[in-house]
């Protein structure tokens, strides 16, 4: 009996879609854009400045074609094992383009727990410019709060509303 | 294949066995992390097997397949390479030289049909030889005027001869053992294509033996025999005292080969007779020897009242997987045997029981039934084949 419920229940629950590897994608990109050591360097070094925001517009998040799994020789065994070990972060299995590679990490210390469909949907600079500009409100609160003035904040109010609309879209 | 000769590849051959370039993944890492570095060693590869994984000059490289064992399927793994080789290593050679009876026809003509044939002469039952066999299907086939007509006329000789002497020198070209240690695809590949045209000419050169064997022994008797046997090879189609053979339309020289079964009758439990119709059950050179009915047809020992079903085999009747003489007819005898003699009336065994033993029963077979003093069934003229007490 308890084996026909454990059927039962291994029946209801619904099926997750197949996710290719971080290897896997991380391989494909490497290959596709012939990333070289060089970008293992600018990968440890990459810091995330915040001026890019007031002239942000929202990339596209091109489709990214890979294969179900990857094989590569030693050397770009050894390369991608690299980019894996130096991003740090679990979001490297959505990222379809080198940019993404490099804000893989950044995004994960700023939200840990986005969701895999934003994720493979939204492109990750939309994604850091949305938490960047949810806690620059936040600070403009704080600080008005303080000094018991108004919010001067409209243009990043008005931002960030594009940025959650156009995260919401993948939600749904 | 194309991958296989980039020229830009390095390949490690030991023996028979052709080593690539490891590729990596993390769980292949993983695996060769935990093996012993000895298992790595190249001079390991003396043995039948080898190690799975070599390490030649600080690269890994992976035991993929036998060189000999490409050689012999390349026709299948590279169809149109092999058949690019084949025109080339027959250029200017006999190649349209074909058996003067298709080997398949053959078997089941002089082979199969002599055990279904009844004899109408004596009781004695003495082996048919070849002439004998085409004396007899000459009398039973009604040919058109056209095939009677018709004189054979035997091909010459002197070219085949030339073309296995020609063969012959070129299967003598062998290029010896595969190219040993590290080696750039470019050099195998041209030991491969040498080593595969030695062995195209190898087989071309007995086909083409055995063409001239079979024209120089049975030449003759295929001559006098011309018309019946152009009417076979083209129509492919014949049926003698229920024995018979249709060739196949989807495969190329592949036949069903078939034997009616008759009408015959059945006892159910409670010894009442069905009468069952004739059908016939056959068997494809194509594939494994398992027979099945071709019209369409119900029985305790088929799932459906459809053509083309399988017949229910004892599960110790080894089915043959390859066309041979003795296959086939062990293969139409054990269907039509089980046809017969299968359904146990006290045990109703097989997918459907004679009488109705439930209300939902999805083959019923009372159309079959009729009266135990049916005239057929009293004087002989169908037989009740199940009668075991």
């Amino acid at each position: 009996m308890k084996l026909l419920e454990h059927f039962k229940q291994a029946r209801a629950k619904p099926r997750e879609p197949f996710r290719r590897s971080t290897f896997t994608v991380v391989s494909v990109l490497v290959r596709e854009y012939h990333l070289e050591e060089g970008f293992v360097e600018r990968l440890r070094n990459f810091t995330l400045g915040e001026e890019w925001l007031a002239a942000f517009e929202p990339p596209e998040k091109r489709p990214l074609v890979a294969p179900l799994f990857s094989l590569v020789p030693p050397e770009e065994y050894r390369l991608v094992q690299e980019i894996v070990a130096a991003a740090e972060s679990p979001y490297l299995r959505f990222a379809h383009c080198p940019e993404e590679l490099l804000l893989a990490g950044p995004l994960f210390r700023l939200n840990p727990d986005l969701d895999p469909h934003i994720l493979a949907g939204v492109h990750f600079r939309t994604l850091v410019a949305r938490e960047l500009v949810s806690r620059k409100i936040t600070a403009l609160q704080r600080l008005a709060a303080g000094s018991n003035s108004s919010v001067p904040g409209e243009f990043w109010e008005s931002l960030l509303d594009r940025l959650n609309a156009l995260t919401h879209r993948e939600e749904r | 294949m194309l991958r296989l000769w980039n020229p830009e590849i390095n390949l490690w051959v030991a023996g028979d066995w052709l080593y690539l370039p490891l590729m990596f993944d993390p769980a292949i890492a993983q695996e060769l992390q935990t093996r012993p570095p000895s298992h790595f060693s190249p001079a390991d590869c003396s043995g039948a097997t080898g190690p799975l994984v070599v390490e030649v000059q600080g690269k890994p490289f992976v035991r993929t397949i036998r060189l000999t064992s490409l050689l012999e399927n390349y026709a299948s793994v590279d169809p149109a390479s092999w058949k690019q080789q084949h025109r080339a290593v027959l250029n200017g050679v006999e190649d349209g030289a074909h058996h003067l009876l298709d080997p398949k026809l053959a078997v089941i003509l002089f082979q199969i049909m002599p055990y279904f044939l009844r004899r109408r002469d004596s009781l004695t039952r003495q082996g048919l030889e070849r002439e004998d066999v085409l004396r007899l299907l000459e009398e039973q086939v009604q040919l058109p005027a056209s095939y009677t007509r018709r004189e054979g006329h035997l091909p010459g000789n002197r070219r085949l001869r030339g073309a296995v002497a020609h063969l012959a020198q070129l299967a003598a070209a062998d290029p010896g053992p595969p190219p040993a240690g590290l080696i750039t695809a470019e050099v195998l590949r041209k030991w491969f294509f040498r080593a595969l045209a030695t062995r195209i000419a190898i087989q071309e050169r007995e086909r083409l033996a055995a063409v001239l064997a079979e024209q120089e022994k049975w030449g003759e008797l295929y001559r006098r025999h011309a018309g019946l046997l152009t009417y076979l090879a083209e129509y492919g189609t014949l049926e003698v005292d229920g024995f018979g053979f249709v060739r196949l339309r989807s495969q190329k020289n592949e036949y069903l080969i078939y034997k009616r079964t008759g009408v015959y009758a059945l006892k159910d439990f409670y010894g009442r007779p069905y009468i069952f119709p004739d059908c016939r059950v056959a068997v494809s050179t194509f594939g494994q020897l398992r027979p099945f009915v071709i019209d369409r047809y119900k029985h305790p020992f088929l799932y459906r009242h459809a053509p083309g079903q399988y017949i229910c085999l004892p599960k110790d009747f080894p089915a043959p997987l390859r066309f041979s003489a003795a296959g086939v007819i062990q293969a139409l005898e054990a269907g039509i045997h089980t046809l017969y003699y299968g359904y146990n009336p006290r045990r109703r065994n097989g997918y459907h029981s004679l009488d109705r033993v439930r209300q939902m029963q999805t083959i019923d077979f009372d159309d079959y039934r009729v009266a135990p003093d049916d005239p057929k069934i009293i004087s002989g003229e169908v037989e009740v084949k199940n009668i075991f007490f």
